[in-house]
Order: C-alpha cells, then structure tokens, then sequence
C-alpha cells in the first residue's frame, strides 16, 4: 500500500451552512493537484478516521468550529504536540467524535507523526448549502495557513 | 462528564452536572429524595424537537428515507428501512428475494456498528470505572481495539450498502439505487469472518464485567417475523400477550406530552404503562430465532432465554453482534446478483405503516399519501421515546435500593443505568444534566 506524504480530511456536511467548509477547502486543495497530497472530504466518523490516516505521514484536519470566537476566525492547533483542546471537545454522534478519534488515536499509538488542525469559527449551521460571508471569506486565508504548513 | 458541583447544606444535598457524557443529545436527569426516600425521577430532555413529521408534508413519498435518515447519524438504515418499508406498505407493494435480503444485510451493518460503539465506547467504560473509552485504551489498548475494528467492519457495510457510512443515500422505495456485485460482497466475507471471531471474543469479554444485581418485570416489545431474528418486519408483540399488525400499533401505545421534557414519552394503553424496547426486547421475544451456536453462546455468557438485567444489556447487544454477522455472513453465501436493482412502485392515496428494528428497538413510521405522492401526513416514534419512561421507571426502583451511597456513586451509577438502554436523544427530539435534590 502506498503512503500518502500528506493527506487533507475537510471535515462537515455540505448541506449545514458553514459545517461545510471543510469539505469546500478539500475540494479547493485537491483542484490544485499538489504533488504527494491527497485530499478526501470526510463525515468525521470516528473509527473511519482513525482508519483514513493510518497511511499517512503528515495530516491536515480541517472544520469548522463553534467556540463563541468572531466568525472566521482561523484556530490551528498541532496535535502532534498537544492534546485536542478542551474548549473545543464538544461532543458528536454518541459524543465519540473528532476529539475522542484523535485522543484514542494517540493512546493507541494510530496518530500520524505529524497532525495538524485548522479550524474556523462558523456563524451558521442551520440546514443549506450556502456558507455566510465572513466564512466564506475565510476559505483563501485558511488555504494559506494550510500550505504553510506543508512546507 | 463536565461541570461536576456538590453543594451542602444542613439536610439538602444537591449534585449538578452540567451534562451526562456518552448519551446522544441534550438532556437531564432530576432524582428527588427525601428522608432516604426517592420521592421524584424526570429524566428532562431539553434539546428542542425538530419538527421532522412537518418538513415531510407536501414531499414526495420517495424522500421520506433520505430525509427521515437525516434523524441519526448512528441509525440512518433504520429510518431508511422504517420509511420504505411504510410507504411500500401504502402502495400495496412487498419486497421479496434477494432485495429482501439485502436490506436486511444493509441493516445487519448498522447493528454491528452501532452496537460496537455502544459496547466499547460507551458503556465498558462505565463497567471498568473509567471516564471515557480514551482513559480506558490506556489499560485495555487490545480491547478498545477490537471495538474499532468491529465498528469498522460493521460501517464497511453500510458503506457498500449505502454509498457511505454516515446518511447513506442508496437505498429507495422498491429495493436499492445499486446493489452490490458478487466480488464486492467477496471482500466483506472475509472481513465478516474475521468479526465473528471478534463478535465471539466480545460476548466472552462482556460475560465477565461485575454486573449491579438489578431486574425488574419487564414488559418487553419487540418485532417477532414468522421465522427470522427481526430486524425490518413482523409482528408487534410482548411477553405480556400483544400480538397485533403494525397497522395497529397507535391503537395501543400513545405519545404524551410530559411537561419536563420535550420528547414524547410513549406509552402502553391502556393504563399509561411504561414498555421496554431494543436488544433485550428482541432476545426475550425472538430467543427461539436464534441459530444454536449463538444460543450456545449466550448461555455460555450466562444468560437464559430472558434477560431482565438490564446492566446485562452489554453481553445481549453482543449477542446480537454475533448473530448480524451470522447473518450477514448467510446473506452474501446465498447472494446472487439481482437483475432489477428495484421494483416499480406507484403511488396510491392510502395510509402506510412500518416498524423496524432500530439497534436500540422499535422505530414506527406512519404516511398518508395522495395519489400524486405527496406526503399528507406523517408520524414517526422513535426508540428512545419508547424507552423513555421505562428508564425512569428503572432509575426509580434501582436508585432507591442505592441511596445509602454517596451522591458522586449515585450519580455515577445512574449514568451507567441510564446507558443501559443506548439512549439516542437525538431521534427522541438530545445531553443530560443531573440533579440530585436531596433532603
């Protein structure tokens, strides 16, 4: 099997507002068709996550978030130092979501040697397809952090 | 678990928790004691209905699936099975042969992931004295593991089945969009073989967690076909004497307003009587469908042909396991690629119904459509509605035989009672939050 040098996850559901921004910046990056990265757009379940990495050197999640910061707002933590965040371990599908995906992962040694994640703060998460101007206007300038980071 | 605050004071003690972890959904539980005596139980839910039976007026009768599996993330198929099932019902038509069969494959995915979850993510913990399945890895990493990779197996098939793991979108009125072809299902053999020996080790693992001695005289209700282990049909009964038509089911069991919840609490007319849904439900009822090697093995665990342990949930539900991987394992065995990937449904102005089996119980769709197939009107009960009162009635009895405890193992032990039944407050409306006002 070969291994992805850098892999993408845009996590969200397109049909909920700004939740679908991860998505949207995974479709961004991989038209780009960077050599060595793959891009995937994923639900964020869990133990398909955990599964979606385990090939890869370096990982880039991205969501969007709601931590009461102004919308747009770009929050980056590298997991690969710390632990998921407590102001953003919210709880998901049977509260086993994204950060109980990471933090098991890193108990059972499954995390990347390199894990990063970008979050943005959203406004809207209410049922639709189109993302609210100061989320929209934040895709280009996460683009840009995300590249930093595969340098 | 966050936000944990006790406060003291003379003869009152009252315990807050901001919210119960590992339940779907928002919610809260109030126990009232006075004098050692446990005067009130209200398990609230306060995360606001979602209206779901309104959006489906005036659609047409082929979205109800797609739509109604945007309820759960984590029981989508049975939503899907429950709405096609109900308007196939209406239009007067029966899926049979392979389709048939594959629906239930497609169903016996979401058992297998579902309840892996809810075994090693959700409530082993509980059992082991750990906070979370995370703390847990820590001491069990082998254990935890298995759950994944059965989880995992468990999603491979409601991947192929429904085009992804999450709000699968493949399945329709009348059968499927695509089914799968023989070397797709070739692959998920092998994977299913090997989750049977995980299947088996789980039920062996579970058999040997410290259970709470608790039981109570339950009036289970569950789906009992003619000659299978249900999962997307048959008849409504109880091992109290029902046996009616799903046709019927409103005739029998009625959702109430309850002032401190927003979910409706569903009843058993007449008399108001609480009913227990899901796995154990299933078993009591359907313990004669189950195939030797598995009755085998549940006895093996310890259990008998009823189980009114509800703690003993865990090794039910990985009872269950085994027998959806025994089933999936038939299916693909007797698969032969349909011609038709779905039959011709017309829509008629007629009333629909269906029940299926949703990982954690019965889950009603009812629809009345026109001719045109536009939706008139729609009515969807969910599990955890049904079980709602039940786990009340059970926190009453068995919080009573605890209150010499301190409030934190109180507390503690309620979480993991109430986790007994999978409660996904998500579909009954969705966190719970605990009050122990204690005088």
């Amino acid at each position: 099997m070969t291994r992805d040098k850098v892999l993408i996850i845009g996590i969200g559901n397109p049909y909920r507002g700004d939740d679908a921004l991860g998505c949207l910046i995974a479709r961004e990056l991989s038209a780009k068709a960077l050599q060595g990265m793959t891009c995937i757009e994923h639900d964020g379940e869990p133990a398909s996550l955990i599964n979606a990495w385990q090939n890869a050197e370096q990982v880039i999640l991205i969501d969007a978030v709601s931590s009461g910061a102004e919308p747009g707002h770009i929050f980056h933590f590298d997991l690969t130092k710390q632990a998921w965040p407590e102001q953003f371990n919210l709880y998901s599908t049977h509260a086993f979501g994204i950060p109980q995906a990471v933090e098991l992962a890193r108990v059972l040694g499954r995390l990347p040697a390199k894990i990063d994640f970008i979050g943005v703060e959203g406004q809207c998460f209410a049922a639709g397809e189109s993302l609210t101007d100061e989320v929209k206007k934040a895709i280009q300038k996460t683009i840009v952090e995300i590249l930093k980071l595969l340098d | 678990m966050k936000g944990h605050s006790a406060d003291k004071n003379n003869n009152s003690r009252t315990i807050k928790v901001d919210y119960l972890a590992r339940v779907e959904g928002e919610g809260a539980l109030f126990l009232k004691i006075r004098d050692n005596l446990l005067e009130e139980v209200k398990l609230k839910i306060f995360e606001p209905p979602r209206f779901f039976e309104g959006l489906l007026r005036g659609r047409q009768f082929t979205q109800a699936a797609d739509i109604t599996s945007r309820i759960c993330g984590i029981c989508p198929v049975a939503y899907q099975m429950s709405a096609i099932h109900a308007m196939e019902n209406a239009c007067g038509v029966q899926v049979e042969g392979t389709l048939r069969e594959l629906r239930r494959l497609f169903y016996c995915g979401e058992w297998i992931s579902s309840h892996a979850l809810h075994i090693y993510m959700l409530h082993a913990p509980d059992f082991l004295g750990y906070d979370s399945a995370i703390a847990m890895a820590k001491d069990f990493p082998d254990i935890v593991e298995r759950g994944l990779e059965l989880k995992k197996i468990g999603n491979d098939i409601m991947k192929l089945m429904g085009g992804r793991e999450i709000h699968p979108i493949n399945a329709r009125v009348g059968g499927f969009y695509k089914v799968p072809s023989s070397q797709e299902l070739a692959t998920l053999r092998q994977k299913l073989t090997h989750a049977h020996d995980l299947a088996l080790k789980t039920v062996k693992w579970t058999a040997t967690l410290k259970f709470p001695e608790f039981s109570q005289d339950y009036t289970f209700v569950a789906l009992r076909p003619p000659d299978e282990y249900p999962m997307n049909e048959g008849r409504v009964t109880s091992n109290k004497g029902l046996d009616i038509d799903v046709s019927e089911f409103e005739n029998h069991f009625e959702e109430q307003h309850i002032a401190h919840s927003n979910a409706l609490h569903s009843v058993m007319q007449p008399g108001n009587r609480s009913y227990h849904v899901g796995p154990m439900a299933r078993y009591a009822l359907n313990y004669d469908r189950l195939p030797d090697d598995i009755k085998q093995a549940a006895q093996a665990a310890g259990l008998g042909p009823v189980c009114n342990n509800p703690f003993k949930s865990i090794i039910v539900r990985a009872i269950e396991v085994v027998y959806a991987v025994t089933e999936a394992l038939r299916i693909i065995d007797d698969y032969s690629q349909p011609k038709q990937v779905a039959v011709n449904v017309k829509p008629r102005a007629a009333t629909g119904f269906s029940t299926t089996e949703a990982p954690r119980g019965l889950l009603y769709h009812r629809y009345s459509i026109d001719n045109q197939g536009l939706i008139k009107d729609a009515n969807i009960i969910p599990p955890t509605s049904q079980n709602q009162k039940m786990i009340e009635d059970d926190l009453s009895r068995f919080v009573q035989s605890c209150l010499k405890l301190p409030d934190n193992e109180i507390q503690y032990l309620s979480e993991q009672a109430i986790r007994n039944y999978d409660p996904c407050i998500s579909c009954a409306t969705h966190f719970l939050k605990l009050n122990i006002d204690r005088q």
